[in-house]
Formats: structure tokens, sequence, C-alpha cells
């Protein structure tokens, strides 16, 4: 008779990387995010990082880089995994360089895609998650233009190249993003950015847990409202 | 727990392995992530020994769609595909590769069409019961895999060496892969075939792949398999030795790695 725990002692693992899901956070930082619209994003970024942090899993999957876009698109935290990220501490000012923006976020995942490949490390499909309260200013329209060819080009179920998901707080102009965006744009109540931090977190967890053939089902949005 | 096992034909006696060519241990477990969700376990596994001939069939699925249904999907594939496998095998063996291909091609096919079936009963879309499959048949002189989607056959010789019949199907994503109810799952459909005795096999859904195998290249891991191959060769009691197989499925070591559902099936052939 085997020793109960035998094989338990017994059967080593192979030692492969832990599978990566990329997750950029697009941040409209605009002048019109001033005030309490900036407040409650750091606040959301908060809850973010520490719902993230909770999650043993999701915490070495996840992979989090953050955007932020005004008059110049700064990238603020390039790819970490959610236990090493730090949420950081935004300001608001300037005008709205989007398409720029968008560009920025796509190249991102795409070299981050590379370095998965050169490593053999399995990964998930991407998201971009864009927050706005407005449109795009200050950059020409061709900007905006080619941004959204590239996320219509990517973004569908041929090329599955991104999942690029739109949000709009109050003052977006919702018209622009839906024309942006393959996925339709969801609208913000209020600010509750905490709550959508919450959602985002655990449909990053229910991705970067999902083995190959789970539908990946995330939980109903309870801080968007009706576009 | 919607695993079926199938134990020898009638005669076989039930409970006894002493008697068989081969010691066969399989489980299936529900994945953390599954028990959370309430969902039930949506891997399947199935079995056979002919034991005149020294054949051991199996079939192993893993149920992608809905949550009931998936589990459906994958007892309706593996039993569909169990059952033609042996339906072939009642008259003579295969006499060359290309036979194998088409035997384990058209148990493939059968299986799809009983997941078709099996949609069309209950009115459901064909994707609620997605499932992968893996077939394998080992006889005194050779083992033969096919398989659509993830998860492995792995097969070691006498001297131990564990080689990869089928590699997991993934695509750019860890969580894409092929079905059996995708529109190219039989032309994707890999077959291998081993021409000489194989002494022990392992079949698995792709909640191990990542313990089981080293990936990319999907090169079996020896220390992971040794083990487990040692413990089905040395299994008595069968219940005992599946409760031993659960136990491990389910260990913290296993549940750090993973949260899916997990199957493995091991067997070995005496003497």
């Amino acid at each position: 008779m085997p020793d109960p725990t035998s094989l338990e002692e017994t059967v080593e693992f192979s030692e492969n990387p832990e599978p990566r899901c990329p997750c950029v956070l697009l941040l409209d930082t605009s002048g019109s995010m001033q005030g309490a619209p900036i407040a409650a994003l750091n606040d959301g970024l908060r809850v973010f990082e520490e719902t993230l942090a909770r999650d043993s899993l999701a915490s070495r999957r996840v992979e989090v880089a953050v955007v932020s876009f005004d008059s110049v698109v700064t990238v603020v935290q390039d790819f970490v995994t959610a236990d090493r990220f730090a949420a950081p501490t935004l300001m608001a000012q300037g005008l709205t360089h989007m398409g720029e923006a968008i560009q920025t976020a796509l190249d991102m995942v795409e070299q981050r895609k590379a370095t998965y490949r050169a490593n053999g490390v399995a990964y998930y499909r991407p998201w971009v998650f864009m927050i706005t309260d407005g449109e795009p200013q200050g950059e020409s329209p061709d900007a905006i233009e080619t941004a959204g060819q590239r996320i219509h080009a990517l973004d569908n179920d041929q090329r599955k190249g991104v999942a690029f998901f739109a949000v709009g707080v109050e003052g977006a102009n919702m018209d622009r993003l839906r024309q942006l965006a393959t996925r339709a744009p969801v609208k913000l109540l209020g600010l509750n950015f905490q709550e959508m931090f919450l959602w985002l977190s655990a449909s990053m967890h229910a991705v970067s847990q999902s083995q190959v053939k789970d539908q990946v089902a995330l939980p109903p949005p309870g801080w968007a409202g009706v576009t | 727990m919607s695993a079926t096992r199938s134990v020898g034909r009638p005669g076989f006696r039930r409970g006894a392995q002493d008697s068989s060519p081969w010691r066969v241990v399989a489980a299936s477990v529900c994945g953390s992530g599954h028990e959370k969700a309430q969902a039930p376990c949506q891997d399947a596994h199935a079995w056979r020994v002919f034991r005149e001939q020294g054949v051991l069939v199996a079939a192993v699925a893993d149920g992608a769609g809905a949550a009931e249904l998936a589990a459906l999907g994958a007892a309706a594939a593996s039993q569909a595909a169990l059952e033609a496998v042996c339906r072939g095998l009642s008259a003579l063996l295969p006499p060359d590769e290309s036979a194998w291909e088409d035997l384990l091609r058209g148990a493939t096919t059968e299986a799809l069409e009983a997941v078709r079936r099996e949609a069309g009963a209950r009115g459901v879309p064909q994707s609620a019961l997605a499932t992968t499959l893996a077939l394998l048949v080992a006889t005194p002189h050779l083992a033969a895999a096919a398989q659509v989607g993830d998860g492995a056959v792995v097969a070691a010789a006498r001297d131990g060496n564990a080689v990869a019949l089928t590699t997991p199907d993934i695509g750019e994503y860890l969580n894409e892969t092929t079905f059996l109810i995708s529109p190219n799952a039989l032309d994707r459909m890999q077959f291998r075939l081993l021409p000489e005795p194989v002494q022990h096999v392992a079949v698995f859904t792709d909640g191990l792949e990542m313990l089981a195998l080293k990936m990319p290249e999907a090169a079996p891991h020896g220390p992971f398999f040794a083990p487990l191959f040692r413990f089905v060769g040395q299994s008595q009691d069968p219940e005992a030795a599946r409760a031993e197989l659960e136990a491990f499925l389910r260990c913290p070591r296993v549940r750090q790695r993973t949260d899916d559902d997990v199957t493995l099936l091991l067997a070995a052939r005496v003497g």
C-alpha cells in the first residue's frame, strides 16, 4: 500500500513562467478632470491596487501599465505584475491627446506580446481600458482617425489583437467614443471609479484564471449607466 | 463529478486489477475556480481494457461551454469516442498507421456527432457543449493517440523516457483552443502513432499542462511523470488508488498552480 502522501511529496512540477494577462490603463488627465474627478480617479486606482494585491493568482499574472494623456502622453507606469503595482497619484492639466495616447498603449501591448513570445511566456488577450471625460483636443483630426482605425483592425473576432474598452466620465463625448472603439463605450455613473475598478479587478481575476476554454464571465457592471 | 469509468468487458472482475493486462487509475476533480462558482466538474474520462488482446482504450474530454452543459458535452464526447474505438477494434486491430488514423478520426467524428445530438435534443446551441477530446489506444505493440484541443497524451516505453504523443493545441492566447464543434476541428486533429510497446501512459486535461509539460515546446517533465507511473504500476486496490490520485490533484501544491478542473488518467502495463 503506497504512503498516502507520497504523490504530493514525490511528484515534481515543471517550472514554467506564470502566464501573463496584460492590462493598460489609459487615463485622461486633461484640465477638465481637475478637482473632484481626478481625486476620485486616484482613489479608484488605489482600490485597484489593493484588490489585485489580495488576489494571489491574479497578482502574479496580471500585468498593469498606466498611461496618462493630456497635452503630453506619459507612460506613468510600464508593465509590472500586479503584486508590484503601486497606484500613482495623477494631476490634471492641459488638452486631450487621445489619438497619440491610444497609439502608445497599442504599441506597448505589441511590444509586451513580443517580449512574452521571446521568453516563452504564455499570455492572455491584452486589455486596454481608456477613461476620458472629453474628446480629442489639441491634436490633428488624423491622429484620432488613425488611432480608431487601429483599434478596429485589432479588436475584432478574427484578429483578437486586444480588447479595447472605453469609459466616459460625465462630459465625455460618447458619440466620439462609439465611433472610436469596436466595443460600445460605457458611461460612468457619477464619479464611481471605485466600483469601476472593483469590476475591472474582478474581470482581470476572471481572465487571468481562465483556462483555455472557460468562458470568462465578467461580473455585471454596477458602476455603468445606459449610454 | 461527471467522470465515467468503464471497467472492462463482461467477465472482467470489477474491483480487482490483478488479472488485467493494464492497471488504470483515473480521476477528474473540480477546480477551485469552478467550485467557487458552484459549477460542476466539466471534465470527463472513460476507459476500457480488452484483456485477451492486452489493449487499453482511453478518452478524456474537457468541457468548455456554459456551466452544466459543458459537463454533458465532455461526457457525451468521451463516451461516444470510447464506444466507437472499441467497436472498431472488435474484429481486427488496424493493420497500418493510416488505418489507425482512420479509426481515431472516425471515433472523433462520432464524438462530434454525439455532442451535436445532445445539443439538438436539448435545444441549445452546439457551443454550449463545447469540449476538447483526447483519445489513446495502447496495444502490446504500439500506442496511437488523437486529440482535438488542449491537454496531452504522454507515453513512456520500458526505458521510462516519456514522450508526448499529442500536445496542447492553443492559439495565440492561453485561453483559446480548438473544440470538437470548431469549424476546422477534424482538420486540426492531431494524430501520432508510436510503433513500439509502451509501458506507461498518461492522458490529462489542460489544468495540468503547466505542471506536467515544459512549455511552450510541450516536452513532458520527467520528474512529474516518473512518480505517477511508479504509483499506477504498483497500485493494487483501484478505489484506494483513485482516492490517492484525487487527493493529489486537490493538494495545495497543485491548487496553487491551477484552479481549473483537472483530469489525469494513468495506466501501466502489467508485467
